[in-house]
């Protein structure tokens, strides 16, 4: 199992996806690959995966902050286009499966953990945030060990 | 008759802008590229800060260009402190500059413009067609993402930077594996080029004054003086005295033009227009291979340009990384005084302008920054004021496409773009 954190460690909530990852490398099962995307393209490599890939990303949940939100691939919505800044996570799957479809994970989830939208900048999760880490970190856990 | 070709949001382009051509029996009544984005006063908070965070704050002007942004201010701030780096350093810079220009421009030229050539909506749309094309990009871009890693710190702005050189500098072992990646990529873009060169290019030119720092000897990244193919010849410091920024009504960022003569071009066209001659020989091959001739007159051959960028920038990447030694400080010594100072550097999109006034205190008492896109406006709207008859026996939906296309000629830096088009046409009878 690959496990791929998203998100921006400087911008409060958004860095939910890096913090899960930094929760799970206290311990996870053998086997299982914390990996940090830092850059949008990078995505597209990670994903060409022969196992399960687990994305864990932030996703606005306006008054919901830290629910956790299992997504299958039909639930990611696509953004119609690329800009000058990169992919968004739904085209980074698409232009994968587009470009490496024999080698594109067959088995894709997108862990999605709610927040409100980022009022300010700086590090650190607000409590249900948090709260939405260690649970998101828990099903990683439960699910490499299925 | 009377037309307008509306477009109420650029895509494809770094930022929010929209744009508005009014055609009355063929000839272009009115062009507006409309930049609504809010403006941003970095100018103005920086009154006050150090000038050593000069580089770190206006770094965040931009997210593709962060590099063009610290070396222009380093530039500046050392003039005006009388600092020179040693040899060593100044190779690092160089490198990570081409780190940003192979970032740069390889998202431009695979990602966002060639689906103009090819027929694309956009390059996810591209990518069923021309798989081997969008992986190629990747692949180039992340050779560029690779420099930026481990010499700036990170792939996005980068944090090893400072006035006086690095903060640290990498390890031979950390920097020497990238060689066979950068390789790897010189290569792809070498190849690349020629399926470049086969692409459709509008026939259109126009006699620009291209505008561009000239080096002694190398391609100009942050060094050289502000040359230009009427003739200018100035130090980086006489810039405000050649060149004026003015507003527009329908523009939140200003207009930028020579005093003597107006609009200029700045950018991969005038740089290689300007030093030709100073291209490393891999990349002076590759323009001679798909037969580019200097001057280049046609706007939409700027992809070409580019793509030569990106074999020159790949391939001084490689020499400095296979000669690199680790040797000397990561940064020479800053003094505290005042001063005043200029800089001037070679951002992907073109000429980046920075002055600052500092006092004793080493505080920034005043600044100016003129970025590329406020330069190269007004070029923007004068080439769709030549291309009126041509859109105007064009149908609507493909004038509306090479209206587009024309402005993504510049690789336009407006920041934070989202992907939105909404066409306009208003048919007001007979004029």
């Amino acid at each position: 199992m690959r496990v791929i954190g998203i998100g921006q460690s400087f911008a409060g909530d958004d860095g939910v996806g890096p913090a899960v990852i930094e929760r799970l490398s206290s311990g996870v099962p053998q086997g299982v690959e914390l990996v940090l995307a830092r850059e949008p393209s990078e995505l597209i490599d990670l994903l060409a995966y022969p196992g399960t890939v687990v994305v864990v990303d932030a996703v606005l949940d306006p008054g919901r902050a830290g629910r956790v939100r299992v997504l299958e691939l039909a639930e990611v919505e696509p953004v119609p286009s690329l800009s000058s800044h990169g992919l968004g996570v739904a085209q980074a799957i698409e232009l994968c499966r587009t470009l490496y479809p024999r080698a594109v994970t067959p088995d894709l989830v997108v862990l999605a953990i709610g927040i409100d939208p980022p009022a300010r900048h700086g590090s650190g999760l607000s409590p249900e945030v948090a709260r939405g880490a260690v649970e998101a970190a828990d099903w990683v856990r439960r699910r490499a060990f299925e | 008759m009377k037309r307008t070709i509306k477009v109420d949001y650029l895509a494809r382009v770094e930022g929010e802008g929209a744009l508005t051509i009014e055609l009355v029996d063929g000839r272009a009544e009115s062009v507006k590229l409309r930049i609504f984005e809010p403006p941003r006063f970095f100018e103005a908070f920086l009154r006050g800060r150090a000038a050593s965070e000069a580089p770190d704050i206006t770094a965040r002007i931009c997210g593709i260009c962060p590099v063009a942004y610290q070396m222009s201010a380093c530039h500046a701030i050392e003039a005006a402190l009388g600092v020179t780096l040693p040899e060593s350093l100044r190779a690092l810079r160089r490198l990570l500059y081409a780190g940003e220009w192979i970032q740069s421009h390889a998202l431009h030229v695979f990602m966002l413009h060639a689906p103009d050539f090819l027929g694309y909506e956009d390059a996810l749309a591209m990518a069923k067609d021309h798989a081997e094309l969008v992986k190629q990009g990747l692949f180039v871009k992340q050779a560029g993402n690779a420099i930026l890693r481990v010499l700036g710190g990170r792939e996005v702005h980068p944090i090893n930077v400072k006035v006086g050189g690095f903060y640290r500098l990498p390890r031979v072992d950390e920097l020497a594996p990238l060689l066979p990646t950068l390789e790897r990529a010189r290569e792809t873009m070498e190849a690349a080029l020629g399926t470049f060169a086969g692409l459709p290019f509008p026939d259109f030119e126009r006699d620009y004054e291209f505008v561009a720092l000239r080096h002694a000897s190398d391609y100009p990244f942050s060094e050289g003086r502000i040359v230009s193919s009427a003739g200018l010849d100035i130090a980086v410091a006489d810039y405000d005295a050649h060149f004026v920024e003015e507003q527009v009504p329908h523009s939140t960022a200003l207009h930028a033009r020579l005093r003597a003569r107006g609009a200029y071009l700045c950018g991969p066209l005038s740089r290689l227009n300007l030093n030709f001659d100073r291209l490393r020989e891999r990349a002076r091959a590759s323009a001679d291979a798909i037969g580019f001739e200097v001057p280049c007159k046609n706007p939409f051959k700027g992809l070409l340009a580019r793509g030569i960028e990106l074999v020159q920038a790949l391939d001084e990447a490689c020499a400095i990384v296979a000669a690199y030694q680790a040797a000397g400080p990561a940064s020479v010594e800053v003094p505290r005084a005042a001063g005043t100072g200029h800089g001037a550097t070679e951002a992907p999109r073109g000429l980046l302008y920075h002055r600052y006034v500092i006092d004793e205190t080493g505080a920034i008492e005043a600044a100016q920054i003129v970025p590329p896109t406020s330069q190269n406006q007004r070029s923007m709207e004068e080439d769709l004021s030549e291309l009126a008859p041509k859109l105007a026996s064009l149908p609507h939906a493909e004038a509306t496409w090479l209206a587009e296309q024309s402005i993504r000629n510049y690789d336009p830096c407006i920041s934070c773009s989202t992907h939105f088009l909404k066409l306009k046409l208003v048919e007001s009878g007979n004029a």
